[in-house]
């Protein structure tokens, strides 16, 4: 109990004249500089994992369509790289295909291709992206669609990797 | 080893020299923080010598808004420093044994430093210097407090709450004694 006492008067009175400088104002802003300092310095490895972020690949080809049952300006889902990753295929012209992941980046609602307006669109809180790189155009979403790399062999589109977005 | 006020009341005459040398010690701008009162003014000379108890754990330096006042190293509990101190009075409500002071004028609280300029340099304090009976004594701490010459306090109890003072009180013989003169061969009424 008296160890206690102690050690809550040493806590709450800075009255010792040789410590005085532990914990006084300009110690405090000191000490929470350098505190931020630290956590700042402590952080630069997870920057550059995040700058390093590489292109998950998947020795997995899926099959998602025939060129011929995809009209311009159409749509078509599939999942990649499994069962649970829904994605979208997009053919925007004559030979340019994008493909997206077809979660929501905001909370996972799947996102639709809507071809009046040329966005990918999420119904649940008007989220859009942008149809040409999957970066956010309005609405919630924090960050951009992971984009799906595709491989065509014979008139035939395969999925064959995916990159997740750059903040 | 650190150094301690020992006061013994028995031997006080009240000649008040030590508030005149504290009055002249410098630094104190001339206001004594050594107060000498007089326990039957009249009947007897005796007096009580008081500087500040430099406590252990100080109630003045506890209580202060903006901790002025500030504990050396040696344990001397300083007056409040003259850049900090806001003229509050908390410590002279604090404090236990009435000891701080507060200058009117400048608005400064003053106390008992133990002449710190002096002390500090192994130099005993001014009241301890001057007084002619040896009541104030500058003695050894461990010394006074484990073998005392007669009975002394510093431990104080104010209804629960014990403060360990580092100035130690020689406490008066009481059973054979009165106001300082011996029974029988004291002045005969």
């Amino acid at each position: 109990m008296k160890k206690i006492e102690g050690f809550l008067r040493k806590l709450s009175f800075n009255i010792r004249r040789d410590k005085e400088l532990e914990l006084n104002r300009r110690g405090f802003i000191a000490s929470s500089l350098s505190l931020m300092g630290v956590l700042f310095v402590s952080s630069t490895p997870l920057m550059v994992l995040s700058k390093n972020r590489e292109e998950e690949a998947h020795d997995s080809e899926v099959f998602i369509v025939n060129e011929k049952d995809i009209a311009v300006g159409q749509s078509v889902s599939f999942y990649y790289p499994d069962e649970n990753d829904s994605a979208i295929l997009v053919r925007i012209s004559e030979k340019e295909y994008r493909a997206y992941n077809s979660k929501c980046t905001h909370l996972m609602c799947p996102v639709y291709w809507e071809k009046d307006t040329g966005k990918l669109t999420c119904p649940c809180h008007n989220g859009f992206f942008n149809v040409e790189d999957g970066s956010v155009l309005a609405g919630p979403p924090p960050r951009a669609l992971p984009s799906i790399k595709l491989k065509f062999k014979g008139k035939k589109i395969y999925a064959v990797g995916i990159t997740q977005a750059q903040h | 080893m650190a150094k301690v006020l020992y006061i013994d009341y028995e031997r006080c005459i009240g000649c008040r020299a030590c508030v005149i040398g504290c009055e002249e010690c410098s630094g104190h701008d001339h206001l004594s923080r050594m107060f000498v009162d007089e326990l039957n003014p009249g009947e007897t000379v005796a007096a009580s010598p008081t500087p500040c108890m430099h406590c252990v754990t100080p109630a003045c330096a506890e209580s202060c808004p903006v901790q002025a006042i500030a504990i050396a190293d040696d344990g001397t509990v300083l007056s409040a420093s003259l850049e900090k101190c806001i003229g509050c009075k908390n410590c002279t409500y604090a404090c236990p044994f009435g000891i701080p002071r507060v200058d009117d004028v400048k608005k400064v609280m003053y106390k008992c430093d133990m002449c710190y300029d002096r002390t500090s340099k192994g130099r005993p304090p001014m009241c301890a210097s001057v007084c002619p009976t040896d009541t104030i004594r500058f003695v050894d701490e461990h010394e006074i407090k484990a073998e005392p010459p007669k009975e002394v306090q510093f431990k104080w109890d104010f209804g629960g709450t014990v403060i360990e003072t580092r100035t130690v009180i020689g406490m008066p013989d009481t059973d054979t004694n009165r106001y300082g003169f011996r029974e029988g061969d004291g002045v005969q009424s």
